[in-house]
């Protein structure tokens, strides 16, 4: 009667079993038990044996021996610094003697300078001559060079004198560099 | 009240001896989680941490021995030539002598008469220490624009460096003015280990070659550096 009144399940009562449920615990404690051991004294080992220690020994024993050769990386550094304030330097300085060079190339034997200027950027140059043809040849020249962009930006006619006493032609320019 | 009292101890013995045996493994089990949470966590994440040193650590060991290499490479002969040449080309401070050497070489070597010559000296003691300066030199030669073009091609090939910022040409005297650079030491050249030390980059290295090839072509001193800074 009992029995057949009972509503839980054989299953459920299984599930429920006390004596079940005390091995279960104890499986349960004895497993837990055993796991903290092992992974105590594994990562204990594994903390204890890293290679920590040595690479830190390593470390010093390297940064000992760079102190010993300091000095030359300090020489090596101090050159490297100096290269680079060096290197605008060696860029720009060039533009002057090209100018002069360039000045010159287009005057021809026949032509006097009287007067090169060269002051922040400005150029003012005085030529003479017996003939005309050459100062028309030495003005192509330094047009051509604003027609094509090399050094000179804007040439200005300040002067031309016609010296009929003396045969003499003069002429005056002012030139904005590029 | 007494009878609930009566109640109460009689299902707290029944409770007792029935469930007494799950004392143990329970309270086991909470020691359990207890240790877990305070020591073993702890481990892993200790464990963790020393992971990442570990690879810091040998990323530093990596850039110190790189460096340290380098550093074994780096001739000492040369290294002193070469900062001797680099100093030179750009002094630390108003190298006068040097100064009158370039000028007067330069005069030689284009075989331009020296007239006389200018400092704008300024001050001696109040250099700023971040920024280049120049030392301004006027000087008046004798001869018109084709001395002068050669007189600015020899001093183009003499240290300290050097640039024309104004020129006065008549037929037959000429004024220069000549800006001499220098700078300062930076007041601190530090060296931090851990940073990897460059070699002079290829444009580093051609601009040494330039610099010895106008050092050697100027007639004082020469330095005649034949060894490499950094051993290959």
């Amino acid at each position: 009667m009992s029995n057949q009144i009972n509503l839980i399940s054989r299953k459920r009562e299984k599930l429920f079993n006390r004596d079940f449920l005390l091995r279960f615990t104890e499986f349960l404690a004895r497993t837990l038990l055993l796991l903290i051991i092992v992974f105590s004294i594994g990562l204990f080992i594994l903390n204890k044996s890293g290679r920590l220690p040595v690479l830190q020994q390593q470390d010093h024993s390297i940064t000992t021996n760079l102190s010993l050769v300091q000095q030359k990386i300090i020489k090596f550094l101090l050159i490297k610094n100096r290269l680079e304030e060096i290197n605008p330097l060696m860029q720009n300085r060039s533009k002057i003697e090209t100018l002069a060079v360039t000045v010159s190339q287009g005057i021809p034997s026949t032509i006097a300078v009287d007067s090169f200027s060269l002051t922040k950027g400005t150029l003012s140059l005085a030529v003479s001559s017996s003939s005309l043809p050459s100062i028309d040849a030495f003005l192509d020249f330094m047009l051509d060079k604003v027609k094509n962009k090399e050094l000179f930006k804007k040439i200005t006619i300040t002067r031309f004198i016609n010296d009929a006493q003396n045969g003499k032609y003069s002429l005056a320019l002012q030139i904005t560099l590029l | 009240m007494n009878s609930l009292a009566f109640l109460n101890r009689t299902r707290f013995r029944i409770y007792f001896y029935r469930y007494k045996p799950f004392g143990v493994p329970l309270v086991v089990i909470f020691i359990c989680v207890i240790l877990f949470i305070s020591v073993i966590i702890p481990q892993i994440q200790q464990w963790i941490a020393m992971q990442k040193e570990i690879a810091i650590s040998e990323e530093r060991i990596n850039v110190l021995t790189k460096n340290l290499t380098f550093a074994n490479k780096i001739n000492n002969t040369a290294a002193d030539k070469y900062l001797r040449l680099v100093t030179k080309a750009l002094p630390v401070n108003k190298d006068f002598v040097n100064i009158l050497a370039a000028i007067n070489d330069a005069a030689i070597d284009a075989s331009v008469p020296l007239n006389d010559y200018v400092f704008l000296v300024g001050s001696l003691s109040d250099e700023t220490k971040n920024i280049r300066n120049t030392l301004p030199v006027t000087i008046t030669i004798t001869g018109g624009l084709p001395e002068v073009k050669r007189f600015i091609a020899s001093l183009k090939n003499q240290l300290p460096l050097s640039e024309i910022t104004d020129i006065q040409i008549t037929s037959t005297v000429s004024t220069l003015t000549i800006a001499f650079y220098y700078k300062p030491f930076p007041e601190k050249v530090s060296f931090q280990p851990t940073r990897p030390l460059q070699n002079l980059t290829q444009k580093e290295r051609f601009l040494i070659e330039s610099l010895i090839s106008i050092d050697i072509s100027s007639r004082r001193s020469a330095l005649s550096i034949q060894e490499q800074l950094v051993e290959q």
